[in-house]
C-alpha cells in the first residue's frame, strides 16, 4: 500500500476511538465560565492601574498637596503617564477580541500580525516613554518632598525607585521580546500560507 | 441570537463536531491526548464567543473547521517552544506497545515533521475536505493548494520511506 494510503487509513482508524470527554452542556458551561474570566482579568489589569492612579490624585489633593509649579508638573506627569497607560490597557483589550477566529487562516493571520506589531510599537517605544516621563515627575517632587520631610527619607525614596524602574525595564523587556517572538512566529504561518 | 437560540445551537455544534474537533487537535499536538483536549476546549469556547456572528454564508462544517484551524495556530504562538519539545521528548520515550498504538505513532510522527500550516493542510485532506473546502478554510487559493498538497504528500512518503 501506498505510505501516504496507509496514513489515510491510520487516520481513519484513529477516528474511530474518539469519545466525547464532555457533555455538551458541561462544555457550554465551561466556555462561559471562560468568556467571564478572560473579561475579568483585562479588565483586573485596568482596574489596578486605576485604583493607582486615583491612590496618587487622592494623596496629592487631600494628604500632600504640592505648591511648587515644577511638583505640579510632576503630578501631571505621573497621573497622566497611568491615564495613558489605562487606554491602552483598554485598546488593547478591545483589539484582541477583534482577532476573528471564524474568517479563513490567512485573514485571521493577517489581523493576528496586525495586533502583534501594534503590541510591539505599545511595549517599545510608548511604554518606555511613558516609564519614563512617569519616573521624570517623580524625581520633580523630590525639592518639594525636602522641604517636608528629613532629607535621609527623600534620599531613601529616591534610591528606592532606582530598584523600582529596574524591575519595570525587566518586565516591559520581557513583554517586548515575548511580542516580538509572537509576531515572528505570526510572520512565519502568513508565510507559510504563501 | 437569542441565548436560548445560542444555547441550542452550541450544543448542536458540539455533538455533531467534537469528534471532529479533537481528532484534529490531536493530530496536531502529535498525539498527545491531553494537550489534545485542552486544545478542543479552546476551540469550542471559541466557538461559543463566535457564535452569534455565524450567518450561515459557510456551512457548519467550514466554519468550525476555520475556527479550529486558527485556533490551533494561534494556540501554538504561545506556547510553541514548550509543546514542540515536550512533544518531541515524549514520542521519543514512548514505549512500542500494540500494533495499534505503532499504527498511530507512525502517523503522528510521520505528520508531527511537518510544518504547522502544512501539517493543518494535510489534516483536512486526510479528512477527506474537498479543495474547494480546504481553500475556503485556510485563505489559499486552490491552485496553489494543489500544488502544496501534492508536495506534502511527496514529503510524507519520504518521511515514512525513511523511517520505515
Amino acid at each position: 500500500m501506498d505510505s501516504f494510503e496507509s496514513l489515510k487509513s491510520a487516520w481513519k482508524d484513529s477516528k474511530q476511538d474518539v469519545s466525547a470527554d464532555m457533555t455538551a452542556i458541561d462544555m457550554q458551561r465551561l466556555a462561559i465560565q471562560n468568556h467571564g474570566k478572560s473579561k475579568k482579568f483585562h479588565l483586573g489589569n485596568v482596574a489596578i492601574l486605576t485604583l493607582v492612579c486615583i491612590g496618587i490624585s487622592l494623596f496629592f489633593y487631600f494628604v500632600a498637596p504640592m505648591q511648587e509649579i515644577i511638583s505640579r508638573l510632576g503630578i501631571v506627569l505621573m497621573v497622566g503617564g497611568l491615564i495613558v497607560r489605562i487606554i491602552i490597557e483598554l485598546i488593547s483589550h478591545r483589539k484582541a477580541d477583534q482577532i476573528e477566529f471564524n474568517v479563513d487562516t490567512k485573514t485571521t493571520a493577517l489581523q493576528a500580525s496586525k495586533f502583534y506589531a501594534w503590541r510591539k510599537r505599545i511595549h517599545g517605544p510608548v511604554t518606555i516613554t511613558i516609564v519614563l516621563l512617569y519616573s521624570l515627575g517623580f524625581y520633580l517632587l523630590t525639592p518639594e518632598f525636602l522641604d517636608h520631610l528629613p532629607k535621609f527619607w527623600v534620599i531613601v525614596m529616591d534610591i528606592g525607585y532606582v530598584g523600582i524602574a529596574v524591575i519595570l525595564t525587566l518586565v516591559i523587556s520581557t513583554g517586548i521580546k515575548k511580542e516580538m517572538a509572537a509576531l515572528r512566529e505570526i510572520m512565519d504561518i502568513r508565510s507559510q500560507l504563501e | 441570537m437569542s441565548s436560548a437560540k445560542h444555547q441550542e445551537q452550541f450544543q448542536h455544534f458540539y455533538n455533531e463536531y467534537q469528534a471532529m474537533v479533537y481528532t484534529l487537535c490531536l493530530g496536531y499536538m502529535k498525539g498527545d491526548k491531553d494537550l489534545a483536549k485542552d486544545l478542543t476546549q479552546e476551540v469550542f469556547i471559541q466557538v461559543w464567543r463566535a457564535l452569534p456572528k455565524f450567518r450561515q454564508e459557510a456551512s457548519p462544517k467550514t466554519w468550525i473547521y476555520r475556527i479550529c484551524v486558527n485556533t490551533c495556530l494561534l494556540h501554538i504562538r504561545n506556547n510553541k517552544k514548550f509543546d514542540a519539545q515536550a512533544i518531541d521528548e515524549q514520542h521519543a520515550n514512548m514505549p512500542h506497545q500494540t500494533e495499534s498504538r505503532d499504527k498511530y505513532e507512525e502517523l503522528y510522527r510521520a505528520i508531527g515533521a511537518l510544518n504547522d500550516v502544512d501539517r493543518i493542510i494535510i489534516m483536512l485532506v486526510l479528512d477527506e475536505m474537498k479543495y474547494e473546502e480546504i481553500a475556503a478554510v485556510t485563505g489559499i487559493k486552490e491552485g496553489n493548494l494543489r500544488v502544496k498538497i501534492h508536495r506534502i504528500k511527496q514529503r510524507l512518503n519520504e518521511l515514512m520511506n525513511n523511517h520505515g
